[in-house]
């Protein structure tokens, strides 16, 4: 399928934190035909294994059934080939629905990073026994005081109106419904696209790109593509509890970062330019000079992303999982973050699938036992 | 005495146990779930873990409930002989004036604060503990530094409602004791996990979580209800039932989980609220529990809590018993989600 398409379908799925389910569902059918095993975990996050050349690893023998009898030496090695784990993660920012009022009116809290200036007038779907559409309803001008107009309302004074009754809604919309940003997926100039979601769904296209080559690439290690749940609320629940469950020898975590445009700041990245590549205490070293060497090496354009603490990314979470889990960093620019218009460039999610993909290619065992060598 | 809830709550709610010393929780616990359990035994971490084993096969199942309160620690003793506070979890000072307190000594004490114009001014600095001595070692020779104090009352009964001191989250832990005794068949293996620093954290759940690896926990705790003033938007009444927390700033809940607790409390004709804490406060057990090892599918089910953290918590008989009540129709199904 063409790229536009693929993530024109999954930034059309509802995933809000804690309710991922729509683009979980997507992976297990849409990536069955790339993956040799997949499955859900405990917490909904989507794990597939694409095994190595030779390898007879199966997912079945990853979950540990009872009590962790034996933890094992901290650094201890699972046997078997290595294991390359790429993350992205499937849930994205949203509202939920904490109360209906008299005439049928919503009131919502948010879900993760949402920008408060942009509510007022927002189209919206809530997703209650069907999806209804909806709008957050403000005060026109001529009723509002000088004062008022300089001031940001809190969420809790905003309200959505869907057009239903009040016995309608109490009928449709269970409390604690998720609230999103109306679906429309605009193809702009240039291979550049918009819409609600492209974080991180550019993420999880580019483990597609990536298991698609890796279908024509011959690999020893064993790759876990992981659509980690949980990740805009904070914890990181779905990288720590899937990381903990494939014990990877290495994390990926495949994210977005800023794009440049007017007024943003230094740290931002060119769009159409090729992904970033992290480095600082998140990344480990020989895992960036392996990403940076294999980019050269297939003429791939990145940026160095230089992250001095907390990348924000599941990679955080994932590499401090049971003994340690050596990690890189792969990210799309993408412009407007955290809005309904969200923007990336389809050549970076190309890129950076096809560098994730032939990073593991180089992956092999010497690799892995060099990581735990100064 | 009888073993009613109500007796075990009144039992329970009398033990100290801030943060970090629950044992005197432990003991109380451990003696009144033993008759309904296969084994008990503490963890290193603090936490008391029953457990009652399930037909091969079936699912295991956590239930937590925090055994501690929040309190108040020694931090330094006047030459007068009075003692200054830190908190030990959410312990607010306003809740604490000229209230009277225990200590891990056994020591009692009244709270008493600086006289101030504004009630902003209000501050735990400004606390102090009077223990009716007259100088500094007087006092130390009854209350050690480090040593924690948590306020203390007689529960009172008004009709359905208790009032009283410690109902949070005791009220949970003999909700725990409570099903234990009655849930009579079960295919499913329960781990009862009493945990510990629930109120600093919470802490000592993920230990626990982490050592029984269950497939799924519900956790029990309290909640503050929004039928009080200055709440408007919380839609958690006392009388109502249990709350299904959804979200709180720290946590957000197992959605197949959330849903199969509202279907069996459907099917069943339990009283069930919803619980959506807006903003970035709150915390629970479940927010530790859920992320440990590869991840455990937890809901959280609180009982409504008028006035938390103060000696007059207020929670509703009809509640606890509500509550112990869907847990055991939740055991008695296939808790299939």
């Amino acid at each position: 399928m063409e790229i536009a398409a693929q993530l024109a379908d999954l930034v059309r799925a509802s995933s809000i934190t804690g309710r991922e389910r729509p683009v979980a569902d997507l992976l297990l059918s849409g990536w069955a035909p790339l993956v040799d095993e997949a499955r859900l975990d405990r917490l909904g996050s989507y794990i597939g294994l694409k095994r190595g050349g030779g390898s007879t690893t199966a997912l079945a023998t990853l979950p540990n059934p009872g009590p962790e009898t034996s933890p094992g030496r901290p650094g201890q090695r699972h046997p078997g080939p290595p294991r390359v784990m790429a993350a992205a993660h499937i849930d994205s920012i949203g509202g939920m629905v904490t109360a209906i009022e008299p005439g049928g009116f919503l009131r919502f809290t948010t879900v993760g990073g949402v920008d408060r200036r942009l509510l007022m007038a927002q189209e919206v779907a809530v997703q209650g026994a069907r999806p209804i559409p909806g709008l957050v309803g403000s005060k026109p001008p001529h009723m509002t005081s000088p004062e008022e107009r300089t001031r940001l309302l809190p969420v809790d004074q905003l309200y959505i109106d869907t057009g239903l009754s009040e016995a309608e809604v109490r009928e449709l919309v269970p409390l604690g419904a998720p609230v999103l940003p109306r679906f429309r997926f605009r193809q702009l100039q240039n291979g550049r696209v918009s819409s609600r979601y492209l974080d991180n769904r550019a993420g999880v296209a580019t483990l597609q790109v990536a298991l698609e080559e890796l279908a024509q690439t011959r690999h020893t290690a064993d790759f876990y593509a992981v659509g980690t749940v949980g990740e805009e609320f904070g914890g990181l629940p779905g990288a720590v509890t899937s990381t903990f469950a494939i014990k990877p020898d290495i994390g990926i975590a495949v994210d977005v970062t800023f794009a440049k445009h007017p007024g943003s700041e230094e740290d931002s990245f060119p769009l159409g330019e090729g992904p970033t590549i992290a480095v600082g205490p998140n990344a480990t070293p020989k895992v960036t000079r392996l990403l940076r060497d294999v980019a050269k090496d297939l003429g791939i354009n990145y940026a160095l992303e230089v992250l001095p603490g907390h990348s924000g990314t599941d990679a955080w979470g994932m590499q401090v999982v049971r003994g340690g889990v050596a990690t890189g960093i792969i990210s799309i620019p993408l412009r407007y973050m955290h809005t309904p218009v969200e923007t990336v460039d389809l050549a970076d999610i190309k890129a950076a699938g096809r560098l994730l993909a032939n990073m593991v290619a180089r992956v092999d065992a010497a690799f892995v036992e060099e990581l735990t060598c100064y | 005495m009888t073993n009613s809830l109500l007796d075990r709550l009144h039992r329970l709610a009398a033990v100290w146990g801030p943060p970090g010393r629950e044992h005197k929780v432990a003991e109380a616990l451990q003696e009144m779930i033993k008759p309904h359990v296969d084994e008990v035994r503490t963890d290193p971490f603090g936490n008391l873990i029953a457990v009652r084993r399930g037909r091969p096969g079936a699912r295991r199942v956590m239930l937590a409930a925090h055994m501690d309160t929040v309190g108040a620690i020694a931090l330094n003793v006047s030459d007068k002989g009075l003692i200054h506070l830190g908190a030990v979890g959410d312990f607010k000072a306003h809740n604490a004036i000229g209230q009277r307190v225990v200590w891990g000594s056994g020591a009692v004490g009244v709270l008493q604060h600086e006289q101030v114009g504004d009630p902003k001014e209000i501050d735990i600095k400004k606390l102090w503990c009077d223990i009716g001595s007259s100088s500094r070692e007087d006092a130390l020779a009854h209350v050690r530094l480090g040593d924690m104090c948590t306020l203390v009352g007689e529960l009172q009964q008004m009709g359905e409602a208790i009032v009283g001191p410690g109902l949070d989250n005791r009220a949970g832990c003999a909700v725990l004791v409570e099903l234990a005794e009655h849930l009579t068949e079960t295919d499913h293996e329960v781990i009862f996990a009493f945990t510990s620093q629930g109120e600093v954290g919470p802490r000592g759940a993920g230990t626990a979580a982490f050592g029984a690896a269950p497939d799924m926990a519900f956790v029990v705790d309290v909640a503050a209800a929004g039928d009080v003033p200055g709440r408007p938007r919380v839609d958690v009444k006392l009388g109502q039932g249990p709350a299904l927390k959804l979200k709180d700033g720290n946590y957000i809940a197992h959605h197949g989980l959330s849903e199969l607790v509202r279907h069996v409390a459907n099917e069943h004709q339990v009283l069930l609220q919803t619980e959506i804490v807006a903003g970035p406060g709150g915390h629970t057990d479940a927010q530790v529990v859920s992320v440990a090892g590869q991840g455990v599918a937890t809901a959280v089910l609180d009982i409504p809590a008028r006035y938390r953290g103060t000696a007059g918590e207020m929670v509703s008989m009809r509640d606890l018993h509500a509550t112990a009540d869907l847990v055991i129709k939740l055991l008695r199904s296939d808790l299939s989600y």
